[in-house]
């Protein structure tokens, strides 16, 4: 595989030496990056997996998504707005992984002191950082383009097939470009490892907005209007970089070759290609430097906002109140600190948080504006799904508390005069449901009081405690791993899935059991105390939970 | 022997921007240093040490001041002056899901060597540094020493005329140490100049010719250890440093440390 890409780069070589790149070093590196991602799982991941199985996973899953991109083509009745749509998809999409997948090639500080020191220009290091990206990301855009390009050679024939692969291409390019443009400006006023937190939060809400669209859009348009729609050739079309590709795609097939389609095929033309001039000539010796810096401030002390003090009295009281002995309290207090503090944890498990608000959205949105079914979603018992909503969120914080990319730094738990490691698990457990699932139970909770009103009441305090039972019971249940003490591994995956079947199995039937208690007179109340005896138990459990059986 | 100035610092000026923060890290260095010497360069944790070497490199670019490598402005000929000079840096950067003969190749093949000659070269370094029966193993499970061995190889296959290290012994057990030593002593005599950035005195002390003493961006104290040693009542380099960085204290310190404990 690695000789394939290489042989196909190859056929470039008088191209990068007309730009003032060392064919020679970029081939070398090149070859060293991809045999050391073959190796290692893409670079990005910290999972020790077989590379070219992901990537092939990852294609398929494209290829699907691709299917309903694709089929805009062939249902659409206006061309040049069902292209746009198509590029609009796929540049996004491309620019979003970019971002969440292959920021960490770009901004790649460990190349500082292995290459900087060498004798490569700085257009042959961008050139390898940018080429080592776009196969990635040519090799995804194809997987999502494929069912479009079906379409266009069935719908136009194979000169239009080729014609949108070339457009393909271009518009990838041009999306690396604005994607790095973009991170060059984020350089100049962040630096190391602000950068970073940044990164996590965007990766986040990407995974948020990407959830939140999949799912609403298709309810929120209309179908027919879709298919109907059109847009039309203004002023500021000529400034949206998909209608240059489509525009151009709309000329071949429609043959019409009107001033506006020329001007599309030249800015299709013409923008990517000086767009990566640009970036060989002006933005990499600045990328470059940046890059310099930003390893040299990273290894400067920085002083980073603590927690504000009141914060600090606030995480103390709470954990007073919360825990019994010295042990469980300083787990609770450092779990607390450490989670808000931890990226890797942020960028796994907070996406559940955005996901839960869509979904109660979901569930919302086709009722607005209808008087009726507002009504009769007031007088059902909707709310208990909303509130048990929440049991996702719960299980991805508690899931992910337990990985770390430094496992290794989980040495001093067993230094320690530590005699029950179960008050670590209960420390830990508390402080999640403190800092993350009570907070949201408030949030999802106090609409639902307002809404509903007191009638709501004991089912809000039943669910309070059984979410509380179900997450520390399951927490432990499904691992008894000490936090920040795992790698995350490739093989924990297929375990994970069956483990989070189990889980949402298990919410589903704590979910069912409130809902029948709710058809027997006075049923949550007396369940409560039932439900209070279970939390009893279930913490009791936890802190009994002896070295023997934690997971090394 | 011929010697003549290979590296010329005028007024070097060195500062990180972290958002409104600006930290003057080097604060108009001036230094010339004669081909074959050992340049022992030490200094306290934040002295600007590390910071001058990647400046000397290529690796940082944005400094003010001159700076003149084997004749060269660094400015304007780096990639001249890169094919010249060997980097072993202080923390085990390296690929290390290659093996060191793949490692060593990628490198040879950076700095312009031709395809024979990295491999003869790979070859009887590796076998030097005791490393060849581990040519073809992943460096992902190598030792911290073995890493630093390939590191050192690396920094000197393309035979360089200059050689900047960054602590370059951390890591290493005895016989590497003494090997290292021997190596860069011997290639001194044969007019590579050496530019050792260290904490560790003694080996300072014992293997430079001229050892350089900063602190807060700015030259303390410069001359051989003879030298150094004379002006400072012949106390050991140790001495010397604590007494010049101002950091004297060091009985009482140790004291109170104890102390905290006895209260």
């Amino acid at each position: 595989m690695v000789n394939f890409i290489i042989r196909i780069i190859r056929l470039f070589k008088g191209l990068f030496t007309m730009m003032g790149v060392d064919y020679q070093q970029l081939e070398c590196i090149l070859r060293v990056k991809l045999t050391m991602d073959n190796r290692r799982g893409f670079s990005t991941s910290t999972k020790k997996t077989d590379s070219s199985n992901q990537l092939l996973l990852q294609s398929f899953v494209y290829a699907i998504i691709g299917v309903f991109i694709g089929i805009l083509i062939d249902s659409m009745d206006h061309t040049f707005t069902a292209y746009t749509m198509v590029f609009s998809m796929i540049m996004v999409m491309i620019a979003m992984l970019m971002i969440s997948e292959f920021s960490v090639v770009l901004i790649d500080t460990r190349d500082n002191a292995i290459l900087l020191s060498r004798p490569i220009n700085s257009r042959t290091m961008t050139m390898a950082k940018l080429l080592h990206i776009a196969i990635y990301l040519l090799h995804l855009s194809l997987s999502l383009s494929i069912a479009s390009l079906f379409f266009t050679v069935i719908d136009y024939g194979i000169v239009a097939g080729f014609l949108f692969l070339f457009m393909v291409f271009l518009s990838t390019l041009f999306t690396l470009f604005l994607t790095n443009l973009f991170y060059l400006g984020l350089m100049r006023f962040v630096n190391g490892e602000k950068l970073k937190d940044i990164m996590v939060y965007f990766q986040i809400g990407m995974a948020i907005i990407f959830m939140g669209a999949y799912q609403l859009l298709p309810r929120l348009i209309e179908v027919n209007d879709l298919y109907n729609s059109q847009i039309k050739v203004e002023w500021f079309t000529y400034l949206i970089p998909s209608c240059w590709f489509a525009g151009s795609i709309t000329a071949l097939t429609t043959s019409v070759y009107s001033l506006s389609s020329i001007l599309f095929v030249l800015l299709a033309l013409f923008v990517p290609l000086v767009s990566l001039w640009l970036i060989i000539k002006y933005l990499s010796p600045k990328f470059s430097q940046r890059l310099s810096q930003m390893d040299a401030v990273a290894s400067k002390p920085e002083k980073r906002k603590t927690q504000k003090a009141h914060r600090l009295r606030y995480s103390d009281k709470l954990a007073q109140l919360l825990t019994q002995s010295s042990v469980e309290r300083t787990s609770f207090k450092m779990i607390w600190k450490m989670s808000g503090r931890e990226r890797k944890f942020k960028q796994t498990a907070f996406p559940a948080f955005g996901y839960i608000f869509v979904f109660i959205a979901l569930m919302v949105v086709k009722d607005f504006g209808n008087e009726d079914k507002i009504a009769s979603l007031l007088a059902s018992k909707r709310y208990l799904l909303f509130i048990y909503f929440i049991i996702f969120a719960a299980f991805a914080v508690c899931m992910n508390i337990i990985y770390s990319d430094e496992p290794k730094s989980s040495w001093f738990y067993s230094s320690m005069p530590i005699s029950k490691p179960g008050d670590i698990l209960s420390g830990t457990i508390k402080a999640l449901l403190a800092k993350y699932v009570w907070p949201l139970y408030v949030i999802i909770g106090g609409p639902i009081l307002y809404f509903w009103s007191y009638k709501a009441l004991p089912d809000l305090l039943y669910a309070l405690v059984s979410i509380t039972v179900i997450t520390s019971f399951v927490t432990v249940m499904q691992s008894k791993a000490l936090p920040f003490s795992k790698e995350r591994l490739s093989q924990d995956s297929g375990d994970n899935f069956i483990k989070g079947i189990l889980m949402m199995i298990s919410a589903g039937l704590i979910g069912l059991t409130h809902w029948g208690l709710t058809y027997i007179e006075y049923g949550v109340m007396l369940g409560l105390p039932i439900m209070l005896a279970f939390q009893y138990l279930s913490f009791r459990y936890i802190k009994r939970i002896n070295w023997k059986q934690i997971e090394d | 022997m011929e010697t003549n100035t290979v590296i010329s610092i005028k007024n070097l000026h060195k500062s990180y921007k972290n958002g409104v923060a600006v930290n003057h890290v080097l604060k108009g260095l001036d230094l010339d240093i004669k081909s074959g010497q050992i340049i022992g360069y030490i200094g306290p944790n934040g002295a600007g040490k590390s910071t001058t070497v990647k400046i000397l490199c290529g690796i940082l670019t944005d400094f003010e001041g001159d700076i003149k490598v084997l004749g060269m402005d660094l400015r304007t000929q780096d990639l001249d002056i890169k094919k010249r000079i060997g980097y072993i840096p202080e923390n085990a950067a390296l690929y290390d899901t290659l093996t060191p003969s793949e490692y060593l190749q990628f490198v040879g093949e950076l700095q312009g060597m031709e395809e024979g000659d990295i491999q003869t070269k790979t070859a009887r370094l590796l076998d030097l540094f005791e490393m060849k029966s581990h040519a073809d193993e992943r460096m992902n499970s190598f030792s911290k020493g073995m890493k630093q061995k390939i590191l050192i190889i690396s920094g000197l296959i393309h035979n360089p005329d200059i050689i900047f290290m960054d602590e370059p012994l951390s890591g290493l057990d005895a016989n590497a140490v003494i090997i290292v030593k021997r190596v860069l002593q011997q290639l001194a005599r044969e007019g590579k100049t050496i530019f050792y950035s260290s904490h560790i005195m003694d080996v300072v002390e014992k293997i430079s010719d001229r050892i350089i003493l900063i602190d807060n961006g700015v030259v303390l104290a410069d001359g051989s250890y003879a030298e150094l040693n004379s002006e400072a009542d012949n106390e050991s380099l140790e001495t010397l440093f604590t007494k010049l960085t101002g950091n004297s204290g060091h009985s009482e310190t140790a004291n109170e440390i104890i102390n905290v404990f006895e209260n």
